[in-house]
């Protein structure tokens, strides 16, 4: 019993090790660690910010309207008196789960695409990939836009959207990394073994191309904010009266010469989010890039 | 703010009274600078100069500035005379007899007469024009040319207002000759009566307009040139007005409006009762609007006061019908409604409807009806229903009002017509097509519409307005709640300007300093 526990502790212990050695190689990445810190403030400002802000962020008070930086309201309110520090911290839960939530997707979709394609090769990879190869061909907000459009307008519709548009990225990106890894004798070794497809794809070759993945879906968490924030901007995302950083840009900015912090504060927002994932995303690409760490 | 505007008018005025009063004329030549050029910023493109074809504000007012109208309307709202002289209703308002003026050429030379207005008419009826004229016109059976200046107007049945469309470009009259020459073309190769011509039109960056040297209102027009310049961005023509790239702007923006009277280098214009907002709901059975308490309960369960104040910044005012400010049908007093939450939520209970509420409502990206709609899905939300808003382009927008499924209008308004019977009778006649795309009829409104065209005398007709403004409201198809402003920005030397209700400017009575 007592060793059982024993072991138990060690691998608690183990773990714990692991975390704090990554966290120290991120932090010893100057782009990673201001990267992360930008990241997971916002986050936990998204996060726990609501619980503690007086006002709610569809609260409207027709007594102050498009009133300048106070006490009460640290960036002013907007057109309908509503605190906009409070639609801002309901705007970053928005604007970041659509983020998250269209690279999830995307990643989800991408990945095995990519996987098989570059597995079976062939035919299904030549199909595979002029498919993606025409979607790239286009410039990814122009069909994120006529995605949206004929999906209809809305913040789910929008995440799938950009899911779509963000998806042949990493399908591009694992089929790369498969068609290097397959040859290796580990996967020949498994593949002798009689290992099935499905085991050799995700048991032996994704482990082995999944950092590239990582440092991609960082990026692209930045680009999605900032295409969620276009598309609510032209009224495609966000509905009334839900806030997302985009569609507060999109109304603050009739009222620039009135209320400038009303548009410059969401704006400020979708930019820090947006440089935090993408420095994230460099720093972590310098981190797991095998070249770069023989360097290092 | 009344001062200023007041005076405004007065100024504008100036010129009109010279050509009426003689003395006074004596000396308004000395006062007024001839020539120069008038650089307008417009919020759209005109897009066509056929004053059969055009449809917004920017196409019927520079239509209008090329091409006459048989009428026009005074400041009180009463039919006045234009290229018409003078007219007659007889046979019990089913004839209406018009006498024209003389001796007016066309800018190609061509001869203005009774033909000529038979001609144009004629083209508004006709279905291969494609006009969205010709449903003003319904009530006309025939028009007889009775000698050059003269003509009659047979109605089908007696119609008091039949004469109001034919003040805007239902009655503007352009040269049978030119139509004929140029066809389809003639929208960009217009040829009128009117105090200017066109001589340039670049889409969506300038029209040029150029002084008609022959025009019949003797001394005008003042101006040498009036230069149409499309701006749509709001901030960008009033930085074009204040910078002096422009000296007049059109539809400035409401949440400047206060600011901008305390402004010295450029003066506000404002004309009330330039159009009116409602709410909107559909009867058809899978909407919740097809029981009557629930759409009453908004009369009584939205906050008015905060839609003035928020929506419009406290510009025009609150309103209770689709009668305006300025029609000689209008009363002041007429308020039915004050907010009562619980009385609200009383007709929502006894609507029927089971909970939980909810209506879905498309939306424009118009930044006023933006701030309405978020304070109507709040009021809305205090008396049990979900407004669900959902943002579309315009051309969704249409279509789906159009198709009759539309669960309810967020977005509804009128515009300025000089008479109610205009918009009235299409939102509310079982004919109309907004009373079609809301699913409405009622024989009583019917009735009641059909009353007020008979009857001949404007008392008359202003108490059978005011029954079907109650029965509206009883209705509640439209819930009305705003009465809007047209504001217009002037640099401090342009005088002669008369801001009217319909947002058109005539040029012609406009000089600098």
């Amino acid at each position: 019993m007592e060793e059982v526990s024993d072991m138990r502790a060690e691998d608690r212990r183990m773990r714990f090790d692991r975390v704090r050695h990554g966290l120290r190689v991120l932090f010893r990445n100057p782009l990673a660690a201001v990267g992360t810190i930008l990241v997971v403030t916002q986050v936990l400002i998204a996060l726990v910010a609501p619980m503690l802000l007086p006002h709610g962020p569809n609260d409207m008070d027709y007594t102050s309207v498009l009133s300048g930086p106070s006490f009460r309201h640290p960036f002013g309110t907007d057109e309908l008196g509503r605190d906009i520090l409070s639609r801002l911290v309901a705007g970053a839960q928005l604007s970041l789960s659509v983020g998250v939530a269209s690279v999830v997707l995307a990643a989800l979709v991408g990945v095995p695409l990519g996987l098989v394609a570059g597995y079976a090769g062939g035919i299904l990879d030549e199909v595979f990939m002029r498919i993606l190869d025409s979607i790239i061909a286009l410039p990814p907000l122009v069909l994120a836009l006529t995605i949206a459009a004929v999906l209809g307008t809305g913040l789910v519709n929008t995440t799938i959207a950009i899911a779509l548009v963000s998806a042949p990225a990493f399908a591009r990106l694992v089929r790369g990394q498969v068609l290097s890894l397959k040859h290796n004798d580990y996967v020949m070794a498994a593949y002798s073994m009689g290992a099935p497809v499905r085991v050799i794809l995700f048991r032996h070759i994704l482990p082995n191309a999944i950092n590239p993945v990582i440092v991609q879906a960082s990026l692209a968490i930045g680009f999605s904010v900032i295409t969620e924030s276009s598309l609510s901007f032209i009224g495609l995302g966000a509905q009334p009266p839900q806030s997302t950083w985009g569609s507060m840009v999109q109304v603050g900015f009739q009222y620039l010469e009135l209320q400038p912090s009303f548009a410059l504060a969401p704006a400020t927002a979708i930019f820090l989010a947006v440089l935090g994932f993408i420095m994230l995303g460099e720093g972590l690409r310098q981190i797991l890039d095998p070249m770069a760490r023989s360097r290092g | 703010m009344m001062d200023r505007r007041n005076l405004l008018r007065f100024m504008a005025a100036g010129p009109v009274i010279g050509l009426v009063a003689s003395p006074l004329r004596a000396q308004a030549p000395a006062t007024i600078k001839r020539g120069g050029t008038l650089t307008v910023a417009i919020f759209a493109d005109p897009i066509t100069f056929d004053p059969h074809l055009t449809g917004n504000v920017q196409g019927r007012t520079a239509s209008q500035a090329i091409h006459d109208t048989l009428f026009t309307v005074d400041d009180k709202g009463r039919l006045a005379p234009r290229l018409a002289e003078s007219w007659e209703f007889s046979d019990g308002g089913k004839v209406l007899t018009v006498k024209l003026r003389s001796g007016i050429k066309f800018h190609d030379g061509t001869v203005f007469d009774a033909a000529a207005v038979k001609y144009n008419i004629d083209r508004i009826r006709d279905p291969k024009t494609g006009s969205i004229r010709e449903g003003e016109l319904r009530a006309l059976d025939r028009l007889e040319v009775v000698d050059a200046t003269t003509l009659r107007f047979v109605l089908k049945y007696p119609f008091a207002a039949f004469a109001f469309p034919l003040t805007d470009v239902a009655g503007a009259i352009g040269s049978p000759t030119a139509m004929e020459k140029s066809g389809k073309d003639y929208g960009l190769r217009p040829v009128g009566t009117g105090p200017f011509k066109l001589v340039e039109y670049q889409k969506d960056t300038r029209t040029v307009l150029e002084k008609n040297p022959d025009y019949w209102q003797s001394g005008q027009p003042y101006l040498d040139r009036v230069i149409l310049r499309p701006i749509p961005t709001d901030s960008t023509r009033l930085a074009e007005l204040r910078s002096g790239g422009v000296q007049m702007a059109e539809a400035l923006p409401l949440q400047d409006i206060s600011r901008l009277r305390q402004t010295q280098n450029l003066v506000v214009s404002e004309q009330p009762g330039f159009r009116w907002e409602y709410f909107g709901f559909n009867l058809r059975d899978e909407h919740p609007g097809r029981s009557k308490a629930f759409r009453q309960a908004f009369q009584w369960g939205i906050d008015r006061e905060a839609l003035h104040k928020i929506a419009y910044f406290g510009t025009g005012s609150i309103g209770f019908d689709g009668i305006l400010p300025g029609s000689p049908f209008f009363d002041a007093d007429y308020k039915p409604f004050k907010r009562d939450v619980e009385k609200a939520k009383r007709l929502i209970g006894e609507s029927g409807i089971s909970t939980p509420i909810v209506i879905k409502g498309p939306l424009q990206p118009d930044p006023v009806k933006q701030r309405a709609a978020q304070i109507f899905q709040a009021n809305a939300a205090e008396i049990g229903v979900k407004v669900e808003i959902e943002q579309v382009d315009s051309a969704g927008y249409r279509t789906l009002l159009q198709s009759g499924q539309m669960p309810m209008d967020l977005q509804g308004w009128w515009g300025y017509r000089p008479d109610p019977d205009q918009y009235l009778a299409i939102l509310l006649q079982s004919g109309g097509s907004y009373a079609k795309f809301h699913g409405y009829a009622n024989p009583e409104m019917d009735k009641l519409i059909g009353a007020q065209r008979e009857a001949q005398s404007e008392a008359e007709r202003k108490a059978i307005f005011r029954k079907i403004s109650e029965l509206m409201n009883e209705d509640a198809v439209y819930v009305p709640w705003h009465y809007s402003s047209d504001f217009k920005g002037l640099h401090p030397s342009v005088k002669g300007f008369v801001h009217t209700p319909s947002g058109i400017t005539a040029f012609e009575t406009i000089h600098l300093g």
